[in-house]
This record gives C-alpha cells, sequence and structure tokens, in this order.
C-alpha cells in the first residue's frame, strides 16, 4: 500500500498544528488536555495506546475524536469472545463469477483502529491483532499484506472486570507504547459535559478535520528531528533499569520501556514547540510509558504496589541529568 | 502504607496467628479430647498438696482420682506455656529495642543537619521564615558575580554557569538540591521560595534548558534576553514568603 506523501513540516509548525488537533479534540473530550496531549504523543512517535480505564470516562469518544480530527480513516472492532483472528485481518473470498478466491480485508487495514474492551477476547485473537501492531502487516494463507501508513491501534480495556475477559500478558502490553487513563472530570467538567450535549441538541459530536494521513506522517517526520542529549538518554535508561531493581517488583521495564521513554519524550517535547528534549518531558510521560511494563510481585497483592507506585518511587530516587554538561 | 511494610504487617499477623493455633493445640492435645469436649476447663486447685494436716480435712479436699492424674499435664502445660511466653516477650523487647536505635540514630542524624545548617546561615538562630530570607539575601549579594558569568563567554555557556551559579548560592543558603529534582525544579522552587518574578524566570529558565539540552547555537540577543530576566528576578527578589510556602 502506497503512502501519502508526507510534506516537510518544521518542529514550530508541526507543533503548532497538534496544538489545532488537540483543540479540535478537547472539543469533544473536556478539561483532559494532560491525557489528550499524551495520547498524541503516541500517535506522533508511531505508537499505540492502551486506554484503561472505567465505562464512562470517553474512551471511546476520545478515539473516534482523534481519528476525525487527524483524518484518518477509522474502523472499530469490538472484541467479543467469539471474535477470531480472521475476522480482523480479513480472508479470502470466493468469487463464484471469477472462479478464484479474493482477498478481503478485515478492520485491520485502516487509519485509526478502535480495539474496543480487547481483554474481552481470547489470547489468540489478541495475538493476531498486537503481531499486525507490532510487524505493521497481516500474513494470511501465506501471503502477506502491508497495512496502511499511518496505521494506529488504541485499545480501550475496564480495569475493574475480571469475570469472562483475558487480561493482556505482560509481553504483549509491552507492545503498547503508552497506557493512558482519563480518570473522573471534575464537578464543573463534567457538568459542561452535561451543558454542551444540550447545547448540541444531538448525541454526535461533529469535528473538524484539522489534518489528513499526509500531515500526520509530516509531523511523524518532525518528531524525529527532535535532538535527545546524551544525559537524558542516560537518564531514560536509568529510569528503566532502577524499575529492575525496585523491591516490590518482579519483572521491571524491558529496554523497549526505554526506547518508548525517549520516543514518548521526543513527541511530548514537539508537542511544547522545542526540538530538544529536557528531563521535564521524559518525567511527564515516564508514568504512562512505564507503568504496564512492570510486573508487581505476586504476594503484594493485598497491598497498594502498583507499576505506578513502582515508577513514582522510581521518579523520587533516580538523579536527574546534572546542571552542567559532563564533558 | 507502603508495600513493604504492608507485607511486613502480615508477616507478623501470620506468625502470631500460627503461634496461637501452636498454643491452643498444645493445650488441647495436653488435656485430651475428653476435657476439650465436656470438661469444666482448668482449675488450679486440684494441685493442692496430696498431704492433709488432719483426717477431716483429709475427708473434704480428697481429690478426685481423675483430677490426680491431670497434674502433671498441667503442670507440663504450664511450663510449656511460661517457655513460648518467655521467647515471645524476648523476641517483642528485642524489636522493640532494634526500633528504638533505628530512631534514635535517625534523631541524631537529623539533629546534626539542623546543626549544620545553622552553621551555614552564619549561627543564627534558625526558623521556618530563615530560608527565604537567607536565599534572597545570598542571592542578592551575588549578583555581580551571576551577571559576570552571564556577560563572559559565548552565550551557550555563560547562560549554563550563570545558572548553575544560583545552584551553588542557594545550597550555601542551607536549601540543597534533591537529587531526583532536575536542575530548573530546583532552581524554580528556589526562586519561588525568594518571590522572584515568575515571568522572568521563566525566560531565564527557557534559555538555561535551550542552551544545556539544544544543538542550538544561543546569540548575543539571547544573552542581551538572559541579562534582562536576570535583572528583573533581582529586582523582584523580596523578603522572606510566608511560612506556608516554604516547601518541605
Amino acid at each position: 500500500m502506497t503512502e501519502p506523501a508526507a510534506l516537510p513540516l518544521s518542529v514550530v509548525e508541526a507543533a503548532e498544528l497538534a496544538g489545532r488537533v488537540l483543540t479540535e479534540v478537547e472539543k469533544a473530550i473536556v478539561g483532559k488536555r494532560e491525557a489528550l496531549m499524551q495520547v498524541l504523543a503516541a500517535v506522533l512517535a508511531k505508537g499505540h495506546v492502551l486506554l484503561e480505564d472505567y465505562p464512562g470516562l470517553g474512551k471511546t469518544l476520545a478515539a473516534r475524536s482523534f481519528a476525525q480530527a487527524l483524518g484518518l480513516e477509522f474502523r472499530r472492532a469490538q472484541f467479543t469472545p467469539d471474535l477470531l483472528p480472521a475476522d480482523l485481518t480479513g480472508s479470502f473470498i470466493y468469487d463464484q463469477r471469477e472462479a478464484r478466491f479474493d482477498f478481503r480485508p478485515g478492520p485491520l487495514f485502516t487509519g485509526l483502529l478502535l480495539a474496543d474492551e480487547i481483554n474481552r477476547t481470547p489470547p489468540k485473537t489478541q495475538a493476531a491483532l498486537l503481531e499486525a501492531m507490532q510487524e505493521r502487516q497481516v500474513t494470511v494463507e501465506g501471503e502477506t499484506f502491508p497495512l496502511p501508513a499511518p496505521f494506529h491501534v488504541i485499545a480501550t480495556a475496564n480495569p475493574i472486570e475480571y469475570e469472562g475477559t483475558y487480561p493482556l500478558p505482560e509481553a504483549q502490553l509491552d507492545r503498547f507504547l503508552l497506557r493512558v487513563s482519563f480518570g473522573y472530570p471534575a464537578p464543573g467538567e463534567e457538568y459542561d459535559v452535561l451543558a454542551r450535549r444540550l447545547e448540541r441538541r444531538q448525541e454526535e459530536v461533529e469535528l473538524e478535520r484539522v489534518t489528513d494521513a499526509a500531515g500526520l506522517l509530516a509531523m511523524q517526520a518532525a518528531v524525529e528531528t527532535v535532538t535527545v542529549d546524551e544525559s537524558v538518554g542516560r537518564y531514560c535508561v536509568d529510569l528503566a533499569t532502577s524499575t529492575r531493581t525496585h523491591g516490590d517488583v518482579l519483572t521491571g521495564a524491558s529496554p523497549r520501556g526505554s526506547l518508548g521513554l525517549v520516543l514518548a519524550a521526543r513527541a511530548f517535547a514537539l508537542l511544547r514547540g522545542r526540538d530538544y528534549v529536557i528531563p521535564e518531558d521524559v518525567k511527564a510521560v515516564s508514568r504512562s510509558v512505564l507503568a504496564h511494563r512492570i510486573t508487581v510481585r505476586p504476594e503484594l497483592w493485598m497491598s497498594d504496589a502498583s507499576g505506578r507506585a513502582v515508577v513514582d518511587a522510581v521518579l523520587s530516587q533516580v538523579a536527574t541529568p546534572a546542571t552542567l554538561e559532563r564533558r | 502504607m507502603t508495600a513493604r511494610r504492608a507485607g511486613t504487617v502480615a508477616v507478623t499477623l501470620v506468625s502470631v496467628g500460627v503461634v496461637l493455633a501452636v498454643l491452643l493445640v498444645t493445650w488441647a492435645a495436653s488435656i485430651g479430647p475428653h476435657d476439650v469436649l465436656r470438661g469444666e476447663g482448668w482449675q488450679p486447685e486440684t494441685t493442692v498438696s496430696p498431704t492433709p494436716a488432719d483426717g477431716a480435712a483429709t475427708a473434704q479436699a480428697q481429690p478426685d482420682p481423675d483430677d490426680a492424674e491431670t497434674v502433671p499435664h498441667n503442670e507440663g502445660l504450664l511450663h510449656v506455656l511460661a517457655l513460648v511466653l518467655n521467647v515471645a516477650a524476648a523476641v517483642l523487647a528485642a524489636w522493640l529495642l532494634v526500633r528504638l536505635t533505628r530512631w534514635t540514630r535517625r534523631a541524631r542524624r537529623e539533629r546534626r543537619r539542623r546543626i549544620a545548617r545553622q552553621r551555614a546561615l552564619g549561627g543564627a538562630e534558625f526558623d521556618v521564615m530563615e530560608p527565604g530570607a537567607a536565599v534572597a539575601r545570598d542571592l542578592l549579594a551575588d549578583a555581580d558575580a551571576q551577571r559576570d558569568l552571564l556577560s563572559g563567554g559565548t552565550p551557550r555557556n555563560a547562560v549554563v554557569a550563570c545558572w548553575h551559579r544560583f545552584e551553588v548560592t542557594a545550597a550555601a543558603a542551607g536549601i540543597e538540591r534533591k537529587p531526583w529534582e532536575t536542575s530548573s525544579e530546583y532552581t524554580l522552587r528556589i526562586l519561588d521560595l525568594v518571590a522572584a518574578d515568575t515571568a522572568a524566570v521563566g525566560r531565564l529558565a527557557g534559555l538555561y534548558r535551550e542552551a544545556r539540552f539544544s544543538e542550538h547555537d544561543l546569540s548575543e540577543d539571547d544573552r542581551s534576553a538572559a541579562l534582562a530576566a536576570l535583572d528583573e528576578v533581582h529586582r523582584t527578589i523580596r523578603a522572606p514568603v510566608p511560612a506556608s510556602r516554604v516547601p518541605a
């Protein structure tokens, strides 16, 4: 599949475009700019996002809104217990008129896929999706089909239901660049949601298209020009390695974790209009990047130990880059 | 409650439970199934001397043959109980001693730090208003040196050196940088403590971050902007802020 031609954008132009995308999405998702910035940072860093939160907090709406504002083709796959890998990847259908098998692409062949309630489908189907996320291609009956570019997955999961669900194993969680939670809105923000709905006089939120697939590719190309000082890169590595030696941890973040930290921090720096990464960018994304890659010791299940608590502890222990550059 | 503390509490509770269970089983085994299910419980008066003073008392105090047989069992149980309680008391005392020792060491360490901080402030009596005042005084006293650093060398190195000077001055005034703090977080905390103009601090911090972490070449215009921001910071540094604004 051919990629749309990407116009070169400077960091300032890309930041301005990304800001407009965020503003547009904020018309639908009220008062969650920090969380939305994290989601957009993951998309700009060519990653996939897992939205894990309670029902009714706007996970699906956020994915749909990003697709509209970014001008991407949008497909939604509801992950049910009887969903099969072929339902996602597509399959060969016999064409009686032509007397041959034609490939009918599944919902994976899109710009932005919403994998709704990903933990409700069995591991076999989860693995098919996660393989496509990693390889950006699918293989059906020995034939390989590349996915379009850009291709991003925003998956949602409900953290409180366990019956009839298949929690994603750690190795598969690792494929998501970020895990983001929106959390409940403040009372004022919640009223704002009500007021906007009443003013709209319809359920659907119509958002303006700010850019398109080529524009997103250009923004992703601009992220690649953001520089990372060696001391900041080493700080990312120190954070990831410290999660491995923490007392509450069974398995810490892998090298993919430290790589994800740098990539997400770079996109976050662009969103803040900079072409260089500072330690504050790393701190801003570290919880979303590292927490889901950490497995806490099973004997601590009764306590408040969690991946997020480990990341917080590590952030308050690991030394940041020195004020003066070491030569 | 931290995860480690919760784990310790859980292990302690389980240990106490196991000890109690062992005691209960030991007691039940020592008196036999008959007394556990239908007995009247342990009666200490059955352990009285079997040789009475006179015949009348003998008739009244003659123990039941069954009770006479339980006496050695109860004595054994008492010995076991006493031993277990002694061991438990010893363990508890040792644990308390360890905790007390740690607490004492920590208190001494804190006291030494406090004294060192007071000495760094010139031996003045220390109170919660002092850090802001000391930092403000030292930063203003050091203003010329900061300006000199910012005026010399390449703009990039000058901005970084000036920013570093803030840290050194504040640390000398008793506000030390925490290892996990970024340099800008730390310096912004200091400048906030002395109520400097936020916009000027922001401009200076932005230039520092660009000089330290980017690959840009800073220009003379950037140096001029940094000098203007520095002068504004010095101009707006005021006397100590209220105690409630002093960070922990």
